[in-house]
């Protein structure tokens, strides 16, 4: 009996011109998004690799210098785009894509690509993922807002009631009807994705995530359409069926993510950079001062070392005592930069705390993380690259310093590195989180598509019985 | 006319008996003032954190100012004087601090500002130095974009309008009554010109009952004209989404479809179109500044006599006065060589700056070109102008930074190339940033009024043309 519903059903709808016309616009959006997410990704990625050769050429043919002065020379992070950010932008406009790495400084990420822009980004730009998270449901919803409507106005519910079919066999047939569309029309987009992975010479990984992407998206959409079937059987009419789903719709996609974020920034302001910066010069200036070989931090330090090698002098420590000095501020001062920086982070954890809520209850929330953390475009995958860029940061001027440390003489500023000591430190290289670490933060959004699933069952169910 | 009074208390009664056209309304309106609750909070934040900032930078002068007079018989006031008076310490360590202070109205549209650094703290250093370096942030916060009133009316007005005039002429088909109605001597055209004027006055009322509200939170910065804008913006912005909804019953479909083509419309004009051309047109990805990183570099160069000759000789180019007829080296010698070399640096590093902000405009400018088919991102664009949040802002506030910088530059080195050490009364006189942003561009505005206008217009005249058509004709 399901086989000939979801006959009946799949003959109506590909019968439906207006729903033939929508198929196509979207099919020709998803082209149009796959193609400028290839164009964008390729220029970017152009453009980031010239920038980093041309940084790294730089680091590599700096004069020959006192290795703390060439340390201040500084190096550069930049932040790759992964294969899959074609796919989904996420908040790659809004966070940095450039840390300039410095000694005793931890600074932030440096040229949103928002900022070139006027408003018109903050209302989106068109990928594979924003058609498949806002326009996909519409589409869904506008034809299947009338599947029991319809069915109730033309009294072939009644028909097929008294003919023993039941409420849930009736659902269950409509739905997979659905559910076999919505593939067919979600199948091109992930083969044009899959292309363009292949085409970028992507990483076995990435494949790997883009089968998840492309599960995760389908689980999605299907639960739209269960949930639009469901209000169009609870409903009266056509009228309010869609009128609810509008509601649906806007409320979880438009309104809910808007006042999590603002609920968020008010609830746990940030402090303004200046606030922040001032704290950790406070904090620093109370340790070692690594340029100052005489203040009181050093002359414990000193003290300390006179004891442990049991000399009088400074000058006749093993090493030049101002490059250890100079490597214990640059230790103390990230100690500081951790403590500061840890407690920033938390806070802006606590902002986004309340978006993870809410996405347990906004199955649209919960797929837009889940999908921004597999395309290594959210929030987690630029702490990560922060975190890498810093360890970085610290391993370059550690290397540096020991250089000045181990050859140089006490008071000797003028003392130079060899050109290929610059060679000797590598450049930065990011290291992609694996799969596991980029969904953990996500764990609500799946409890969110679970629960949804299981609202949806027990409510079938309960109007099969009312409707026996 | 009496027809026209009774359409209108006809329409109100119906109106008030909607459950769904009542909740939508008070929906918007709660959701309208709650928006404005959003955008004065965030301005306030801005504003105590600026207070905070000046307040902190007042203090540390103060310290300057008191370094003068301090025992320099003591190392602590030795050293306190010797960083007040040494114009090569100062240059570094006395900070300026140049504000963008928000508009009264920038609550109501709060456009760009959360994501442009509205302070800078600057010294002589190289100011790309400073002002390249990212600011703190939370970007999913920036990418969820406001809640302030400008969001209400540009992507929530619409779906009222939708949601209030959808079903105009159709409920009228499934009651039955519009044969009653054709029975009347006035036309079809005429009465559904009516009932979706009565709703444009509701939806005109509710806008400015909102605005005005959150015109009375903006303070006594208020300036007249600019609100006055804000409203005939509103007003037109809010006629184009009647006009719409005016051709689409003009079609006479049923209630379904009507309200489905009010909401595909909606979602070509709010996202699909605005996202197609951020994507096609602006690039949004694509970023120009990051071969500009080097700018963010420490600025260092050879501490030895040959190279601060061969820069102070081209920072004499540039400054014949200050060159001094001696050449004999004096104390400050490698310090002028340093400060030349910044300011040489800096001049390099302004016409890459420039080259960038002179493309950023440009492809505003190509994005401009589409705004009569993206009214929203229009009217939005316009809204930020009149509340002094959007692009144009930035720049203006960029370039009186830059001027500002040059003041900074020369408060120290003025004393440092005319070899004597800083005075308390080179505190008293030490530059204070002044940003006179430019008026907002009357013709901007017109032009935008205009075009709004002019699309409704053409939408109205050709839903007439199809009313006027009789159902029976079809």
């Amino acid at each position: 009996m399901i086989g000939i519903l979801i006959k009946k059903e799949l003959l109506v709808i590909f019968r439906n011109r207006s729903f033939l016309l929508t198929a196509l616009i979207i099919q020709l959006l998803l082209f149009t998004a796959a193609a400028g997410g290839y164009r964008v990704f390729q220029e970017s990625k152009a453009e980031r690799l010239a920038a980093e050769k041309e940084k790294r050429e730089q680091w590599l043919h700096q004069d020959p210098k006192h290795p703390h002065i060439a340390a201040h020379f500084g190096n550069f992070a930049y932040m790759p785009k992964t294969g899959l950010s074609l796919f989904d932008y996420g908040l790659d406009a809004f966070t940095g894509t450039v840390v300039y790495l410095e000694p005793h400084k931890q600074n932030e990420f440096s040229f949103k690509p928002a900022e070139e822009q006027n408003a018109s980004l903050r209302f989106g730009e068109l990928s594979l993922a924003m058609i498949l998270q806002l326009l996909f449901p519409l589409l869904i919803i506008f034809n299947c807002f009338t599947a029991f409507s319809k069915e109730r106005s033309g009294g072939t519910i009644q028909l097929l009631y008294s003919q023993g079919v039941s409420f849930r066999q009736l659902y269950l047939g409509k739905f997979l009807a659905c559910c076999i569309w919505i593939l067919l029309l979600v199948l091109p987009a992930f083969i044009l994705l899959l292309l363009t992975q292949i085409w970028i010479k992507s990483a076995a990984l990435e494949l790997l995530r883009l089968l998840l992407l492309s599960t995760f998206y389908l689980f999605y959409l299907f639960l739209v359409a269960a949930v639009t079937l469901l209000v169009s059987a609870y409903s009266k009419n056509a009228k309010p069926a869609i009128l609810t789903m509008i509601g649906i719709w806007l409320g979880f996609m438009v309104l809910v993510p808007k006042w999590s974020a603002s609920a968020g920034d008010n609830l746990y302001p940030l402090p303004s950079k200046y606030d922040f910066l001032q704290a950790i010069r406070r904090d620093i200036h109370q340790g070692i001062d690594g340029h100052n070989a005489k203040g009181t931090r050093a002359e414990q330090l000193k003290t300390q070392l006179l004891q442990k090698y049991h000399v009088d002098t400074v000058s006749k420590l093993p090493f030049n005592f101002e490059g250890y000095v100079m490597q214990a501020g640059e230790a103390y001062s990230s100690r500081v930069y951790d403590k500061h920086f840890s407690k920033l982070q938390s806070r802006l954890q606590q902002q986004n705390q309340i978006g993870l809520w809410c996405s347990l209850i906004d199955p649209f929330m919960a797929i837009k993380n889940i999908s921004m953390g597999l395309c290594g475009t959210d929030y987690g995958t630029h702490l990560d690259f922060q975190r890498q860029a810093e360890n970085y940061r610290r391993f370059f001027v550690r290397s540096m310093n020991q250089d000045m440390e181990e050859h140089s003489k006490l008071g000797d500023w003028e003392y130079k590195v060899k050109k290929d000591t610059y060679a000797k430190i590598p450049a930065f290289h990011y290291v992609q989180r694996t799969i596991g670490q980029s969904l953990a933060p996500y764990l609500l959004g799946f409890c969110s598509l679970g629960l949804w699933l299981l609202v949806m069952v027990l409510l079938v169910e309960i109007y099969n019985k009312q409707s026996k | 006319m009496k027809l026209y009074k009774i359409i209108f208390s006809n329409e109100l009664r119906l109106m008030l008996r909607s459950s769904t056209q009542m909740i939508a309304l008070v929906l918007f309106v709660c959701l309208g003032a709650y928006s404005i609750y959003y955008g004065h909070s965030e301005i306030r934040k801005q504003e105590n954190r600026l207070q905070g900032v000046a307040d902190t930078i007042q203090k540390s002068r103060r310290h300057y100012l008191e370094a003068f007079k301090a025992d320099t018989s003591t190392a602590a006031g030795k050293y306190a004087y010797e960083s007040a008076a040494m114009p090569s310490l100062a240059r570094f360590n006395y900070n300026f601090l140049a504000i963008n202070p928000p508009t009264a109205m920038a609550g109501l549209s709060l456009g760009q500002r959360d994501l442009y650094r509205y302070y800078y703290i600057l010294n002589a250093q190289n100011l790309y130095a400073q002002t390249l370096k990212g600011d703190i942030d939370n970007p999913f916060k920036l990418s969820a974009g406001n809640f302030d009133l400008a969001f209400v009316c540009i992507y929530l007005l619409p779906l009222l309008i939708i949601a209030l005039s959808f079903d105009v002429l159709s409920a009228e088909q499934d009651l039955g009554t519009l044969s009653l109605i054709s029975t009347t001597s006035f036309s079809l055209k005429q009465i559904v010109a009516q009932k979706i004027r009565f709703r444009c006055l509701l939806v005109l009322l509710l806008v400015m009952v909102l605005s005005l509200g959150a015109f009375l939170c903006s303070g006594p910065g208020l300036q007249l004209l600019p609100a006055v804008f804000w409203l005939m913006v509103l007003f037109a912005y809010s006629g184009l989404w009647f006009a719409i909804m005016y051709l689409i019953i003009s079609f006479k479909m049923n209630t379904s479809l009507n309200a489905i083509s009010g909401i595909v419309v909606w979602i070509c004009l709010l996202i699909v179109v605005p996202a197609l051309i951020n994507l096609l047109v602006a690039n949004g990805q694509k970023q120009q500044a990051s071969s500009l990183a080097s700018l963010m570099r420490s600025r260092n160069m050879p501490e030895k006599e040959d190279a601060m000759r061969e820069v102070l000789g081209d920072f004499y180019a540039y400054y014949p006065a200050l060159k001094p007829i001696d050449t004999t080296k004096t104390p400050f010698f490698f310090f002028q060589g340093y400060s030349a070399f910044l300011m040489v640096d800096q001049m390099k590093s302004k016409k890459l700056v420039d080259e960038l902000y002179r493309s950023v405009k440009r492809r505003d400018q190509k994005v401009g070109y589409f705004n009569l088919i993206s009214p929203a991102v229009y009217s939005q664009e316009l809204l930020n102008h009149l509340s002094g949040t959007d692009m144009d802002r930035e720049f203006q506030f960029k370039a009186a930074i830059e001027k500002y910088h040059q003041k900074i530059f020369w408060f120290s080195n003025q004393a440092l190339f005319g070899n004597r050490m800083l005075r308390a009364k080179d505190y008293a006189h030490a530059p204070r940033f002044s940003f006179k942003p430019a008026p907002f561009s009357m013709e901007h505005l017109l032009l935008g009024l205009f075009q709004l206008s002019g699309i409704s217009i053409c939408l109205l005249f050709w839903g007439g043309k199809n009313l006027s058509v009789d159902f029976n004709e079809e």
